[in-house]
């Protein structure tokens, strides 16, 4: 006897396991998860050079433009440092000439006055017409903050009628002729400044 | 007995089915990671690779930008104050003509200029200054020789004659000149009446009843010419005369030896 089957047929089962399928549904989403995570980090991490390019343009831009030139600037600074050094360094005379001349009397006169070779020491030769006024000089010489020490290397009393030869003027006159030699006080030099 | 067969049959089919199923999820899902890959994670870091190469070639820019520029700007006018100082192009006209200008700010004749020759023999031409070694520096010491700044050093011998204030103020003028002077060496002079010739009894400065004294002065004057590539630029400033103020000096100084140092 032949048999027919007249049941409706089967869908079609898909076979396997569940727990296949199911870890198979779960790659699918981890890797377009992870695919998509990496991307928008990359993505983001790209934005972030872009913005480092554009800050760096924009920051050479403006030392170009802004800026000046680094040679330019370290030369000014050196050379202007140097001046700056020769300028303190350089000798100040005004301060020991000060009371040099400023003490001298209406009516002495300087002969000469000068600074030594090594420039440590001003030289005067100073003639007075008052033996009072000289004393008085030097002793404001001595107690002048300017001057280390005040040496007299000589002091002599001359007569204006010798020196002049002319012996039909009558009356003898005096000079003091002075000569000193003045130490210079550094200290002042640089208060002076 | 075929029953179970067509059964069995029937059942294999069903099988082959399920697997081909499962094959075709495998096949959906590595499709898609692909085509995701390179349409949307392979772009993203392609970006980034480029991103990061062109951001470390545009620091590296910089850094080399940071090197030559700086924002540190020396104004024009702190560089013609130095130039002020100490010229980048000096010319003896410009010492003569500072030397004439100052006599006649201190009411003082000009008896002589000339560039000391043998007082050039003691200074070095160029000095070498180290600015660091400058903090402590004994006083009267030379500056010293190091790596650092070049200054050209020129020495002048200058001659002024005049009253005891006017010398005075000349050699204060000298040092209170905007443009740097040393002065090494200087001694006033008491000039003896037999010594005024008549260019001094005619100057307007001397008042031959009143005592004459004559500044001898050895005189430095320092300029910048290793730094004018760099800091020169239009800044020619007060380091020469201009022609009309030497047709000028000449006319009035004609016969003093400086003629020799203004033509050069």
């Amino acid at each position: 006897m032949r048999s027919i089957n007249l049941l409706p047929p089967k869908a079609p089962r898909i076979k396997g396991s569940p727990l296949l399928l199911s870890l198979l549904v779960l790659l699918a989403v981890v890797s377009i998860a992870g695919q998509w995570y990496y991307g928008m980090t990359w993505k983001d991490e790209a934005k972030r050079f872009t913005s480092i390019v554009t800050e760096s343009r924009s920051e050479i831009a403006r030392l170009q433009s802004a800026g000046m030139s680094r040679t330019k600037a370290e030369q000014y600074e050196q050379a202007s440092a140097a001046i700056a050094k020769l300028e303190a360094e350089r000798p100040e005379w005004l301060p020991y000439l000060s009371p040099v001349v400023g003490y001298l009397p209406d009516k002495a006169k300087a002969n000469y006055i000068g600074i030594s070779e090594d420039g440590k020491m001003v030289q005067a030769e100073l003639v007075f017409s008052v033996y009072q006024e000289s004393i008085s000089y030097l002793k404001k010489l001595e107690e002048a903050p300017a001057l280390r020490t005040t040496k007299i290397s000589a002091y002599r009393k001359e007569s204006e009628k010798d020196r002049s030869n002319d012996s039909a003027n009558g009356s003898n006159q005096f000079q003091y002729k002075v000569v000193v030699e003045l130490q210079l006080n550094p200290a002042v030099k640089e208060a002076g400044r | 007995m075929e029953l179970q067969m067509k059964t069995a049959s029937a059942k294999l089919a069903a099988g082959k089915k399920g697997l081909d199923a499962t094959v075709i999820l495998v096949i959906i899902i590595v499709t898609v990671n692909v085509v995701a890959a390179l349409f949307f994670l392979l772009p993203s870091w392609l970006e980034l690779r480029n991103g990061r190469a062109e951001a470390a070639l545009e620091q590296q820019n910089v850094l080399t930008a940071q090197a030559q520029f700086t924002t540190d700007i020396i104004s024009d006018e702190d560089i013609g104050q130095l130039a002020n100082k100490a010229p980048f192009y000096p010319k003896d006209s410009g010492i003569l003509l500072t030397a004439v200008k100052l006599a006649e700010a201190s009411k003082a004749a000009l008896v002589d200029f000339s560039q000391d020759s043998a007082f050039s023999d003691s200074q070095s031409d160029n000095l070498l200054v180290d600015p660091a070694a400058s903090a402590g520096a004994a006083e009267g010491e030379r500056p010293a020789a190091a790596t650092g700044s070049q200054v050209t050093s020129q020495p002048i011998r200058i001659t002024a004659a005049g009253h005891m204030e006017n010398v005075l103020q000349y050699l204060r003028n000298v040092q209170r000149e905007e443009r740097l002077i040393a002065v090494e060496q200087w001694s006033i002079k008491l000039l003896k009446e037999a010594d005024l010739d008549d260019d001094l009894k005619n100057s307007i400065y001397i008042n031959p009843s009143l005592p004459v004294y004559v500044l001898d002065m050895k005189l430095v004057f320092y300029s910048l010419p290793a730094y004018a590539k760099e800091l020169g630029g239009e800044v020619h400033a007060v380091s020469e005369a201009k022609p009309d103020e030497l047709d000028a000096l000449k006319s009035k100084y004609g016969k003093l030896s400086w003629d020799t140092a203004a033509n050069k």
